[in-house]
């Protein structure tokens, strides 16, 4: 009754009711949800905020999926997959740590085997090809490793790039061609490591954003009447195969596809793969190269007619001749990967995922095995 | 950080009103932090700057009031005007100045840094600077203190896209304002009727629109439909922006002025530019037309005043030539207005609001195109008479956001009373908004980039 006089009250009890009910869920959720599964698959929730991965972890996300089909966020789009993930006391997906390996395995989200379980991640599937401890020095960067090499230096580095990060826009390839070889390990001062916390303590609260359950809600509900409507992705980046093989690729990928080797200017990232050789042979190590395919790359016949890239003169085996040229020693998976397709249906790359399976891994890691 | 963020509107906003709550003896101190937190969320550095033009106003406000001396107080004033209009310049126009001389010499004369435009900047700036300027009119005093000073320049829910505030406007209520709960309850309802409008309408029409203004070969039909979607995306998100601005005003107990009042209703350009962003409207009325000699000085003098006023107006919108020439063809309809005064009395009214529809929307062809070539092949499409095809969700969305801004007028009360009726409308559109934001990725609205 009281109520009904005072129309303003009600207003704000409903209405700030359904508020307060929103934030209520947003909070709540993060202290009663493991917080590794309000991440769509572990590699996200590893990589930390601001460049500050998570240490010291094993765990495992169940329902997990690929990073094209949370972008699209289509249920049916989905290939559910259990992921047990472990990283050692540097953020990096090792077992054991222990940094005296003979080999190190170094890139970023693929070497990393993001999407894939711990049993079928590049490292452990090198490991038991060459039937030798590996240190994966990954997620990370080549210029990173190269600033703090360790003392125990590694026989060989085994540096694997996506093709997408191939081109002489690269940050990465950017850095590489301004740096000096450097001739001593460089530490963080502990200036900077107090920075680098400030800076944490300082972002946290853009880590609610990434796992707010009534933002994801929110997607949810939009992508998938989206799509139901316009029988097309909501998300702009991802573009859906031509055949029912619920197959996403990533538009960017598929760009980049069809660019010439002077469009993606790789003499620069050639310039910048061969200066790494020789400054990691300044300290005796040796450089093998693994230019890794897109997905785009190895399935392009799936794209609908108007996007598919003509491969008469492939980029990749461009860069990997003249690397062959520079002395460089590379690995080719390319080759057995268009054979495997041509041959096999047995899928290198998840449908759902830019990033490839376990089969894909096996014949990389196989191939670089070789090369020992 | 935007309205239109869930991290704003789940996180920044309840946690700023709890504490604001909690503590009635700091509100200030504590809208103050959450105006630089909210600031500095785009970048830190950005603080700086703002900080830097609050100090000089604050400091040339404070001596010129206390100056007897009438050069003294000048100089005052163009020490605080240069040092504004100087960071405004530098930031706001370098790249413009740069690129136009080295254009005309042909040459590398200055250097083309990649400058960021801090936020909000035109409109703090302005705000700043009346100020100054009202002080050495003698028609304010000074603010009781510098955090008070400091917390009216930098107020969130209006710092990057107004409406623009004269200290005047807000200095007693920065001393002692009312909190009640239907002024609480009204700014809940403008805010989320203001998020609506941003996120439901204009970020729709935008999807029409940006689709129209990116082809290359565009129909006549196609192109009517982007221009007219255009029209009514900018006038939602920046309406919508100002009821959310106003809104949040009201919930920490301020009262802004309106911005807009049914602009594509208007009869005229003049009247256009009375309900068009209204407070920037007056802002260069009253700093820059009257001073000039307004329409005191006889007819010649009043039309130059016009044009010169216009023509800072579309400079002040954009370091680009398009925003110039958008200023300077309002500045020449403006004239004609005035030249015509007899004629147009004697017209329709329906005519006259369709008349000056029409060309407010010619306008907003230079103020969306990024080129004047851009702009002659979009006007050569509105008249080219080809054919093309044209997409039933875009005429659709058209005509019903064209009649919702007809019938707009006739429910006046929708911001000012709040009911159950209202209450559960404005949870439903909060909800839609909140999946559209979070699905949609929201653009920014139109008005941050000047």
């Amino acid at each position: 009754m009281q109520l009904r006089n005072h129309p303003e009250r009600l207003f704000i009890l409903i209405v700030g009711g359904l508020w307060l009910l929103l934030i209520g869920t947003d909070r709540l959720a993060p202290v009663v949800l493991p917080t590794e599964n309000l991440y769509f698959r572990a590699w996200e929730y590893v990589r930390g905020q601001h460049g500050l991965p998570r240490r010291n972890l094993s765990f495992t996300v169940h329902n997990a999926h690929g990073d094209l089909s949370n972008m699209m966020n289509v249920s049916t789009y989905k290939v559910p997959r259990d992921i047990t993930f472990t990283v050692d006391s540097n953020g990096m997906r090792n077992s054991e740590t222990t940094r005296e390996d003979a080999t190190v395995l170094i890139g970023q989200s693929f070497m990393t085997g993001a999407g894939n379980s711990d049993e079928h991640a590049p490292g452990t599937v090198l490991a038991r090809e060459l039937k030798t401890p590996i240190y994966v020095y990954a997620p990370g960067n080549m210029s990173q490793l190269l600033r703090a090499i360790p003392d125990e230096v590694p026989a060989t580095v085994i540096w694997g790039v996506v093709e997408r990060n191939l081109t002489g826009s690269n940050a990465e390839i950017q850095t590489l061609l301004g740096m000096e070889c450097p001739s001593e390990s460089e530490t963080k001062t502990s200036k900077q490591k107090m920075l680098i916390i400030i800076k944490k303590i300082l972002l946290e609260p853009t880590t609610y954003a990434r796992t707010s359950v009534v933002k994801k809600l929110g997607q949810k509900i939009y992508n998938e009447t989206y799509f139901s409507v316009a029988k097309k992705p909501a998300s702009p980046h991802v573009e859906l195969a031509a055949s029912p093989s619920k197959f996403i690729f990533l538009k960017k990928g598929i760009r980049i596809s069809h660019e010439d080797s002077k469009q993606r200017n790789l003499d620069d990232v050639q310039k910048a793969i061969t200066k790494t050789a020789d400054c990691l042979k300044l300290h005796n190590i040796e450089l093998l190269f693994i230019p890794i395919p897109d997905k785009v790359h190895v399935y392009n016949h799936l794209l609908p007619e108007e996007l598919q890239a003509n491969y008469a003169l492939d980029p990749l085996q461009e860069l990997m001749q003249q690397l062959r040229r520079k002395g460089i020693r590379t690995v080719d998976i390319l080759t057995p990967f268009m054979t495997h397709v041509s041959e096999n249906s047995e899928l290198l790359y998840w449908p759902d995922d830019t990033h490839w399976g376990p089969l894909g891994i096996e014949k990389a890691m196989t191939e670089a095995a070789k090369r020992f | 950080m935007l309205f239109n963020d869930t991290i704003f509107l789940l996180w920044f906003l309840p946690v700023v009103l709890l504490l604001y709550g909690c503590f009635p003896a700091k509100r200030t101190p504590i809208l103050l932090a959450a105006n630089y937190v909210f600031y500095g969320w785009w970048n830190v550095w950005f603080c700086l700057l703002m900080l830097t033009s609050t100090t000089v106003d604050y400091l040339a406000g404070k001596y010129i009031f206390q100056s007897q001396n009438d050069a003294r107080r000048k100089i005052l004033l163009l020490c605080s005007l240069c040092i504004n209009l100087s960071l405004l310049g530098f930031f706001k126009y370098f790249g413009l100045l740069s690129e136009t001389i080295n254009a005309l010499a042909s040459a590398a004369w200055l250097p083309t840094w990649n400058i960021v435009l801090p936020v909000g900047i035109s409109f703090y700036t302005f705000q700043s600077m009346s100020y100054s300027i009202d002080m050495y009119r003698k028609k304010i005093t000074p603010a009781q203190n510098f955090f008070d000073f400091a917390c009216y320049v930098s107020l969130f829910p209006q710092l990057v896209a107004g409406p623009i505030i004269r200290y005047k406007e807000l200095a007693d209520q920065l001393i002692a304002r009312t909190h009640t709960s239907d002024k609480f309850a009204r700014g809940l309802q403008r805010f989320i009727i203001g998020l609506s409008k941003k996120i439901l309408i204009a970020d729709t029409c935008g999807l029409i629109a940006d689709n129209a203004f990116a082809m290359q070969d565009i129909g006549t039909g196609a192109a009517w439909i982007g221009i007219l979607a255009y029209a009514f995306q900018i006038y939602y998100d920046f309406s919508g922006y100002s009821d959310m601005a106003i809104g949040l005003g009201l919930l920490f107990g301020f009262t802004f002025p309106e911005n807009f009042r049914y602009p594509y209703l208007s009869i005229s350009i003049g009247d256009f530019w009375r309900r068009w962003h209204i407070t920037l409207g007056n802002w260069f009325r009253d700093y820059v037309y009257i001073p000039l000699g307004g329409s005191k000085k006889g007819i010649k003098r009043t039309l130059i005043n016009l044009l010169i006023t216009m023509f800072l107006a579309g400079l002040w919108h954009g370091a680009s030539w398009t925003f110039v020439l958008w200023g300077v063809y309002y500045g020449v309809l403006l004239i004609i207005e005035r030249l015509t005064a007899t004629v147009r009395s004697s017209i329709p009214k329906a005519l006259q609001i369709l008349m000056t529809f029409f060309l407010v929307t010619m306008g907003w062809v230079l103020f969306r195109s990024p080129s004047f070539d851009d702009a002659l092949q979009y006007y050569g499409s509105l008249f080219s008479g080809n054919s093309g095809v044209i997409e039933t969700f875009g005429i659709t969305t058209v005509i019903i956001v064209g009649i919702i801004t007809i019938i707009e007028p006739r429910y006046p009360h929708i911001f000012q009373k709040v009911s159950l009726k209202s209450a559960i409308t404005c949870s439903l559109l909060f909800i839609a908004s909140l999946i559209m934001i979070a699905g949609n990725e929201s653009s920014p609205f139109l008005y941050f980039q000047f």
